[in-house]
């Protein structure tokens, strides 16, 4: 029964609470990326990198406050 | 008998003068030395903090105090640096609980509210962690952004001579920039800490349900700035079509006729102005930036209407260049219309390097 209990938490806020922080860990990568392309003076290479960046760091906390809401339909049910 | 809430008001309009203490007694010394010293452009920051800061003793809105608080940090994040005021942001949180204290708090008539102890620190620990990681995230959002445009900086000196001047507004529209995606950034980390200390079923499931907050349109950060830019690269464009069709006669017309108000210049501003506001409307509906694109009626009309504005600057010329009007409609002179289209280009490439010299040596960058 553990394994059904198992998949039963990843129907839940798991996967997309993985997917948000992975995204996130990305996204900051991508940004440092932009940061050693001026190094370089590739102007508009690192300022076309920086808007990636910000669009999956947006991406990133869209899927963790998607992760939020489940999770608060989970917890409330769980108290009850 | 002491009325306390009049006293609580009291305070709270007397929390930012003592706070911002420093500021206005800087404006007041700026105000007294005006006559023996001459005005400098450094003023303009401290002078706006200040007036901020007076506006917030007399109104007593913590809104205000938040403005002087975030012109207080402009000037340090413009030269490289983000300092944080911790005075400021302390004094903040006492403006913000007196201020709800003062709403609800009514004279006489006292009640008691019963909380669990576990509770009230649970509390103040999660609003204790918030604001750390606010202001953790506002600080390296700054910095980034800092440590950005200092490289863009002396990548500008290596390759793109003119930038160098135009660095202190370049400056200013970074600090802005990154204040509003640091602002918005931390408004959603907000709600997502709120929503994992204190899950509500209800309202995740009032959430969850709603799909017009649920599928969101795709829209890239930076969206204004872009529109401003590409609106920027429009308007030489539809000026020269419409100077074409009516706009040159219209103003060499209304100079002709009144000669001794020298009309020309002023009627070039204003129609500069007019056009550039027409083409960023244009652009942001026309344009959009959002995924996916969907073909709405008004995109349709100002497309169309945008083609007939070509035509119609085509058949013009063709007229002027002595074709019969028949032949005119028929065979517009496309190609006059591209020379004028290109001239204006170049033209419109001279002004802004000379605005730009220009700004920069009225902000003494450049001798």
């Amino acid at each position: 029964m553990s394994f059904r209990r198992a998949v039963g938490r990843l129907r839940g806020f798991t996967p997309l609470l993985t997917a948000g922080l992975a995204l996130l860990a990305f996204s900051i990568y991508v940004l440092m990326w932009s940061i050693s392309y001026m190094e370089r003076a590739m102007v508009a290479t690192s300022l076309l990198t920086g808007l990636v960046g910000f669009s999956l760091l947006s991406a990133s906390l869209y899927l963790l406050r998607l992760a939020a809401y489940v999770y608060g339909v989970d917890a409330e049910r769980e108290k009850r | 008998m002491v009325n306390t809430k009049r006293i609580l008001q009291l305070v709270l309009h007397i929390a930012p003068l003592v706070v911002f203490w420093d500021l206005i007694k800087s404006v007041l010394t700026i105000i007294v030395n005006l006559k023996t010293e001459p005005l400098s452009l450094e003023i303009i920051p401290v002078v706006a903090g200040g007036a901020s800061a007076l506006l917030t003793a007399l109104s007593g809105s913590t809104l205000l105090y938040s403005i002087t608080i975030a012109v207080l940090m402009m000037p340090s994040a413009a030269s490289h640096t983000v300092s944080v005021p911790w005075i400021g942001i302390v004094g903040l949180f006492a403006m913000l609980f007196l201020d709800s204290f003062t709403t609800s708090f009514r004279v006489g008539r006292g009640y008691s509210v019963i909380v669990r102890s576990v509770d009230v620190v649970k509390t103040y620990a999660v609003l204790a962690g918030l604001t750390l990681l606010s202001i953790s995230i506002l600080y390296y959002i700054g910095g980034y952004f800092a440590n950005l445009i200092s490289l863009l900086e002396e990548a500008a000196a290596q390759r793109i001579s003119w930038m160098g001047g135009a660095s202190h507004i370049l400056r200013i529209v970074v600090v802005v920039s990154s204040v509003a995606v640091a602002v918005s950034i931390v408004k959603s980390v907000g709600s997502v800490v709120a929503l994992f200390t204190l899950p509500s079923r209800a309202a995740s499931l009032e959430y969850l349900k709603n799909t017009v907050e649920l599928d969101v349109v795709f829209k890239p950060f930076f969206t204004r700035i872009m529109v401003f830019a590409a609106s920027l690269a429009f308007y030489p464009v539809l000026l020269s079509l419409l100077s074409t069709i009516a706009l040159a006669n219209l103003t060499a017309w209304l100079a002709a006729s009144l000669p001794q108000l020298q009309l020309l210049p002023v009627l070039d501003v204003l129609f500069n102005i007019v056009v550039f506001l027409i083409a960023s409307h244009i652009i942001s509906r026309v344009v959009g930036l959002e995924i996916p694109f969907r073909l709405t009626r008004g995109r349709f009309v100002y497309a169309v209407a945008l083609l007939l504005l070509i035509y119609t600057a085509a058949v013009k010329l063709a007229v002027d260049g002595g074709a019969p009007i028949a032949a005119a409609i028929t065979s517009p002179d496309f190609n006059s219309l591209a020379r004028v289209v290109a001239t204006s280009y170049t033209n419109y490439a001279h002004y802004i390097l000379n605005f730009v010299e220009l700004l920069s040596r009225f902000l003494g960058v450049a001798p």
